[in-house]
């Protein structure tokens, strides 16, 4: 259970504040809500590049981390496909040092050309980093362009070519920025040893007189069903082969996500789940598997992956897995095996409940998705599920039709086969 | 309008840290036991250590082997049963090998400690070593080992560790592809027998563990004649390589992983906090200068920094950073270069009272709370120290001066001193 305290500034921004007297820190979190959905094909992996120059200073205050080092804080952020977030914790009694900083980039940035051109090689290294100098990195960037055809899912954040990195242009970025970071399109959240009404308080002051901006409304085009099987087969320098099967479920505010994110802890949460136990322990065709549900705010994927052990076939490799989601759907959960993934998840909830930074997070979250009354709905709605909502769900989800399916082999570098 | 914000709000300095008191008791047997109780959740983190460690199995990969397989099966329960009892219970159980100990950590509900803790002494003491379990996990380990030796930084780190201490050196020796061949289940088996007593463990609690616990640890380890174990193995010196450039090539790399370092010592040598500031300064923490270089000047990394870790016999320093592969030279030079500013010119006040700033809070972020402050302790528990040695350092922090800190980097920032390790481009 987390307590919080909620207020809404005459500007749009919505304000959450909870008090953890355990910790003498305090975390300072904006939401923003911006993601790579929000791209446009030509100019991905935009809102991330944005995310690297919102570090670069403004007019009044020419460096961001300075004034985060000198209170004794530290500060980052992450981009996704549906939110960019920036945190900042610091000792509970500089607190008020993070509301000018926030308030300060929020309210204008200084966009210079030298900042957007280092950032601009500082994030082409970090494509190369992540996505292209790492075995099977590329795989998220295959994938989407699989599984997708229309919604902008289907490019990760990072963006879909580097090229759109290295012909960003700074009046881009000028009206990225005045387009999505607003205060009316943020939520600011304050995790922490404070008093609320406190924080109320500085968030008039510093946030009070930002003025609310045009947010375009978002019109994104949707997915439509995927009505056949789609495969890839890609060879790359790599050990071992993978595959990723994905399939189009739905959104984190589904009723239903609740079940299917039990279907993807009974596949591969814990080493006693069915994938763990059944491909890698008993019939030995797979070093390590996975399962999970992306939980995005428009329809996402539930994705299986695994890596083969070597001398395995491809076909039996495959089989295997879908004999797995087979199994699921003609017999379901047993009542012990769902009760065991929902203890873990309620468990895992109160792990979750331990940090204050991640609190500042979640609070946030729950806020932008449009009821924050939710975060402590959780175990609850976890708990409800049956086995046959279970069945029904793998039922929908796993129909060959609904799914692309990605071999990755080992072989010659860089080459792509239809 | 812009104008409101030129002026920044009052800030305070931290210049003290409230440490969580630890409570010292013995179990019936004398095995010590140190408990940190603080936190808002019925939440328990439990660390028993044992004199396991990479040091004294003597081979590369049986202790971690021997850690690993224990929780694969037990005289009374399968692997299956134990993965089921964990996951059921919605708790956490692993291990974790380093040179002189490995550790096993328990992470559960309160209320689930009797449970966890009758399941973690079966694991200690009645491990079964099932061949199959042992065959399977090798097996599965060759393969991560393989593909974690495509990634460059891998390949670098390797190379690192025999490169500053010696191939052959307890500290340096790597695990090799042969190692898996050379192996048997019998060595794993006796490596138990003779280090997993439960009266040799140390155990560290941390959380809200409620009025139970010295029953319920006093039911499982307390029993048996605690031995004084002699932890201190004999550590040769360094044998560090003797050329101090080595570039390892790797086909179709587009970055280049560097690490550049020299051997140091540990935390009990009188030069090692002047040391934490200066290393802070040069690539531990974001505004550092090899970051504000390396990455904000000139582009050439998403990331780079310097760490300092101590060992039980020796040290290392170590700076790591993967790098645009074509610019390789450049950043090494970069790196250098920021060398020969620390030792030449006493760092501007400004700076040096924000890296005071920044230390401090990162000091009360790493001491709040049970769980981090526990693990700091198992540390300082590992060289004979306690929380003093964290006030010494505040005290420094405090009075250090710009010209001690250059004097420092003269004497150990010399290039000639460094192994430059590049893997690669």
């Amino acid at each position: 259970m987390i307590e919080y305290k909620k207020h809404t500034l005459k500007n749009g921004l919505r304000v959450v504040v909870h008090r953890d007297r355990t910790t003498p820190m305090v975390a300072v979190n904006v939401l923003y809500d911006v993601g790579a959905r929000d791209e446009t094909p030509d100019k991905t992996g935009f809102a991330h590049l944005f995310e690297h120059l919102m570090f670069g200073g403004t007019k009044s205050i020419p460096s961001f981390d300075g004034p985060v080092q000198q209170v004794g804080g530290e500060n980052n952020a992450w981009t996704s496909n549906d939110f960019t977030n920036y945190y900042v914790t610091v000792p509970a009694i500089n607190v008020e040092t993070a509301f000018w900083l926030e308030a300060d980039r929020m309210n204008e940035l200084d966009f210079s050309e030298k900042s957007l051109d280092v950032q601009r090689k500082v994030v082409i290294e970090e494509f190369k980093q992540r996505y292209l100098n790492q075995p099977y990195g590329d795989i998220p960037l295959l994938i989407r362009d699989l599984a997708y055809k229309v919604h902008p899912y289907r490019w990760p954040t990072i963006g879909k070519d580097i090229s759109h990195i290295q012909n960003a242009a700074l009046t881009d970025v000028k009206d990225f920025f005045y387009k999505h970071y607003a205060p009316n399109n943020a939520v600011l959240t304050v995790a922490g040893n404070v008093d609320p009404d406190h924080i109320f308080k500085l968030a008039e002051k510093w946030f009070g007189s930002i003025p609310r901006r045009d947010v375009p409304q978002r019109d994104l085009p949707q997915e439509p069903p995927q009505k056949e099987a789609r495969f890839l087969t890609v060879e790359r320098d790599v050990p071992a082969p993978y595959i990723q099967m994905v399939f189009h479920n739905g959104r984190r505010t589904d009723a239903d996500f609740y079940a299917n994110d039990l279907l993807s802890d009974l596949f591969a949460n814990g080493q006693s789940a069915r994938l763990f136990q059944s491909l890698i322990k008993e019939q030995r065709l797979f070093s390590d598997v996975n399962a999970y549900v992306a939980g995005d705010r428009d329809p996402g994927l539930f994705t299986i992956t695994g890596r083969l052990m070597p001398q395995v076939r491809m076909d039996k490799a495959e089989a295997a897995i879908k004999n797995e989601l087979t199994r699921m759907v003609n017999e379901g959960p047993s009542d012990y095996e769902l009760q065991k993934v929902k203890n873990k998840v309620v468990s895992n909830l109160i792990f979750g409940e331990i940090h204050y930074l991640n609190k500042a997070m979640n609070l946030s979250q729950f806020e932008l998705l449009g009821n924050i009354e939710k975060i402590n709905q959780e175990p609850e709605q976890y708990r409800a599920v049956t086995p046959n909502e279970i069945i029904s769900v793998a039922e929908s989800v796993f129909v060959p039709e609904n799914c692309s399916t990605l071999y990755y082999l080992p072989g010659k570098p860089n080459t792509n086969k239809a | 309008m812009s104008d409101f914000y030129h002026k920044a709000p009052e800030f305070k300095t931290i210049d003290k840290i409230d440490f969580l008191p630890v409570e010292k008791t013995s179990l019936d047997n004398g095995v010590p036991v140190f408990t940190l109780r603080a936190g808002s959740q019925d939440v328990t983190k439990l660390d028993i250590q044992f004199p396991a460690g990479a040091v004294q199995a003597g081979i590369p990969l049986v202790a971690s082997t021997t850690a690993n397989l224990m929780q694969e099966g037990t005289k009374g329960k399968t692997s299956m049963q134990i993965s089921e009892m964990i996951d059921f219970f919605g708790a956490y159980i692993n291990s974790q090998t380093y040179h002189h100990q490995t550790i096993f950590t328990v992470l559960c509900l309160t209320r689930h400690l009797p449970e966890m803790l009758e399941l973690i002494h079966d694991i200690i003491t009645r491990p079964a070593f099932p061949e199959h379990e042992y065959d399977l996990y090798l097996k599965k380990k060759k393969e991560e080992f393989i593909f974690e030796g495509e990634k460059v930084k891998t390949i670098a780190t390797r190379q690192f560790g025999e490169t500053i201490f010696g191939a052959d050196h307890p500290y340096g020796r790597q695990l090799k592809e042969e190692h898996f061949e050379k192996i048997s289940l019998d060595q794993i088996k006796d490596f138990h027998r003779s280090q997993y007593q439960p009266e040799h463990a140390k155990i560290f609690v941390a959380g809200q563990p409620g009025d139970q616990l010295q029953p319920l640890l006093n039911k499982y380890f307390g029993k048996g004649q605690a031995v004084k174990t002699d932890d201190n193995e004999m550590v040769p010196p360094v044998m560090p390589a003797s050329g101090k450039f080595i570039s390892i090539k790797k086909d179709n790399a587009m970055q280049t992983a560097l690490r550049i370092g020299r051997p140091l010592f540990n935390n009990h040598h009188p030069d090692f906090i002047p040391l934490q500031v200066l290393n802070t300064i040069l690539g531990g923490y974001f505004g550092s200068r090899l970051m504000t270089s390396v990455r904000e000047e000139k582009g050439l990394t998403y990331g780079i920094g310097s760490f300092i870790m101590p060992l039980m016999h020796s040290g290392v320093w170590g700076i790591s950073s993967e790098v645009a592969g074509e610019s390789r030279d450049k950043a090494i030079e970069a790196i250098f270069g920021e060398f020969d500013k620390l030792r030449s010119t006493p760092v501007p006040e400004d700076e040096l009272q924000m890296v005071k700033n920044y230390m401090m809070g990162e000091m009360l972020r790493n001491f709040d709370g049970p769980f981090s402050t526990a693990d700091i302790y198992r540390t300082l528990q590992e060289y004979g120290m306690d929380f003093d040695f964290y006030q010494k350092m505040i005290d420094y922090i405090r009075e250090v001066s710009a010209e001690e800190i250059r004097k420092t980097a003269e004497r150990y920032l010399r290039r000639e001193d460094f192994w430059i390790v590049a893997a690669g481009m």
